[in-house]
């Protein structure tokens, strides 16, 4: 079942076309990558994909409602992943979670809090500032924190910016949980490997544009035949 | 919205006296301005009763300028500016936790500063000291609520710090005329009409200031 349907989207910024006329649709647990150059309008497509940003022209659908007309229902079912982290450095992941929580209505308890750190072995940190993380740690941190509202939607900027193999590894295993859980995810990402694994359909975005869409099936045609068009 | 603006006034203060990076910034600042006016006047003089109240606004002015700016800047930092818009009817919940937070930080570092200029100063009050307490606190709520709103816009449309002086530092200048007024009628006297012209300008300012902040936040931060 559709959950978004993305409808000639437009944005400018000044004279600056940076989207221009992109359609397309999520389903109901769905993993969709988007690839494409740096400047090809990804990041912009996902800030106004989560109201970061308003478009210039064009629809969004969130179930067949009008995107402008059900914004915080919309906001209820959705979070967001960046290469920003979204967390405060200076408290504990114990204390970033609990506020997090508690800005959605949720008021999670210390236990229920433990956990979830250690679901992501973060739990002997809990006492330490996030300051004092490394990138992956708090790589996996912002992911129980984009969890804690239990979102319908997960959009991902470039989640593995920065971080090692292992890191990567571990993040992996955290993505892969979130399709296992049926959840509709959309990322952005530069690591084709990752695409390939995760993905169940990827889009190709060149100057603003769908340059292509990909199927499982199809991805061995991606490096030979559908890569060389976005990366020219 | 009333529960978030708290957890926001809670989270902000948690870090703040955990770091206390606007605290010292704006302590230091008072302490090192008041003594410097306090060795330009000869004790005793005249000029020093005229000048006195000006001194604590001009160290309030700029302290709080600090305070302020710290306010937003731990968003920016954290870049968790687009995780609190993400959250569902967040946006005045965001404006009060802001406005409560600096205005809880404003008024401890004047718990402190306040004695400090009376015992340099050797200020004596003509009027009850109460009326200089509650000419503190009307003008901090004032100058919190632009400062809140002002913060934001600078943030939300990345601009440069220099806009957010250009902006706010003129439109506060009605508050602190009024500010001086007030504190100069309880040292050195005068006639309570006249208190109560500048008393309205400055809630006046305060009104339009908070109510403006309060129904316009969300549309600042939602436009871009």
């Amino acid at each position: 079942m559709e959950i978004l349907r993305i409808n000639k989207l437009q944005k400018s910024f000044g004279k600056n076309r940076v989207l221009k006329e992109i359609s397309f649709t999520v389903n109901e647990g769905e993993f969709l990558t988007l690839i494409g150059p740096n400047g090809a309008g990804k990041t912009t497509l996902l800030n106004c994909l989560t109201l970061n940003l308003k478009w210039d022209s064009g629809d969004v659908f969130y179930k067949g409602e009008n995107l402008k007309k059900v914004k915080e229902k919309f906001k209820k079912n959705i979070n967001y992943i960046s290469h920003n982290l979204f967390l405060y450095e200076q408290l504990t992941p114990i204390e970033n979670l609990l506020f997090f929580s508690q800005a959605y209505n949720l008021n999670k308890g210390r236990d229920e809090i433990d956990k979830l750190l250690k679901r992501v072995n973060l739990l002997k940190f809990k006492g330490k500032k996030v300051a004092t993380f490394s990138r992956g740690m708090k790589q996996r941190l912002t992911i129980l924190r984009a969890l804690l509202n239990n979102p319908e939607i997960i959009f991902l900027d470039e989640p593995f910016t920065g971080l090692d193999i292992k890191a990567s590894e571990i993040l992996s295993s955290l993505l892969f949980q979130l399709k296992k859980e049926n959840r509709s995810v959309i990322m952005i990402t530069h690591n084709i490997t990752q695409a390939k694994n995760l993905s169940d359909r990827i889009l190709g975005l060149y100057r603003g544009k769908i340059s292509f869409q990909l199927e499982r099936e199809n991805f061995h045609q991606l490096e030979e035949t559908f890569l060389p068009r976005v990366f020219k | 919205m009333k529960n978030f603006s708290i957890k926001i006034l809670k989270k902000d203060l948690l870090i703040e006296f955990r770091e206390k990076t606007s605290i010292i910034n704006s302590l230091f600042f008072a302490f090192v301005t008041l003594i410097i006016f306090n060795f330009s006047f000869h004790p005793g003089s005249n000029s020093i009763k005229e000048a006195v109240s000006g001194i604590l606004w001009i160290v309030i002015f700029f302290s709080g300028v600090l305070i302020l700016k710290r306010g937003f800047e731990i968003e920016k930092e954290n870049h968790t500016f687009e995780a609190l818009l993400l959250i569902p009817d967040s946006h005045t919940s965001i404006y009060m936790g802001k406005l409560l937070s600096s205005l809880v930080i404003l008024l401890f570092i004047e718990l402190i500063l306040f004695p400090l200029w009376v015992i340099l100063f050797n200020v004596s009050f003509q009027r009850s000291i109460l009326f200089v307490i509650f000419t503190i606190l009307v003008v901090d709520v004032g100058f919190v609520s632009l400062g809140v709103v002002l913060s934001a816009i600078s943030l939300t449309f990345n601009l440069k710090d220099v806009i957010f002086t250009i902006i706010f530092f003129p439109l506060l200048i009605p508050l602190f005329i009024g500010a001086v007024k007030l504190t100069e009628i309880s040292i050195i006297g005068g006639e309570l009409s006249s208190s109560y012209k500048w008393l309205k300008l400055i809630t006046s300012f305060d009104i339009i200031f908070f109510w403006s902040g309060y129904l316009l936040f969300k549309f600042i931060t939602e436009e871009r």
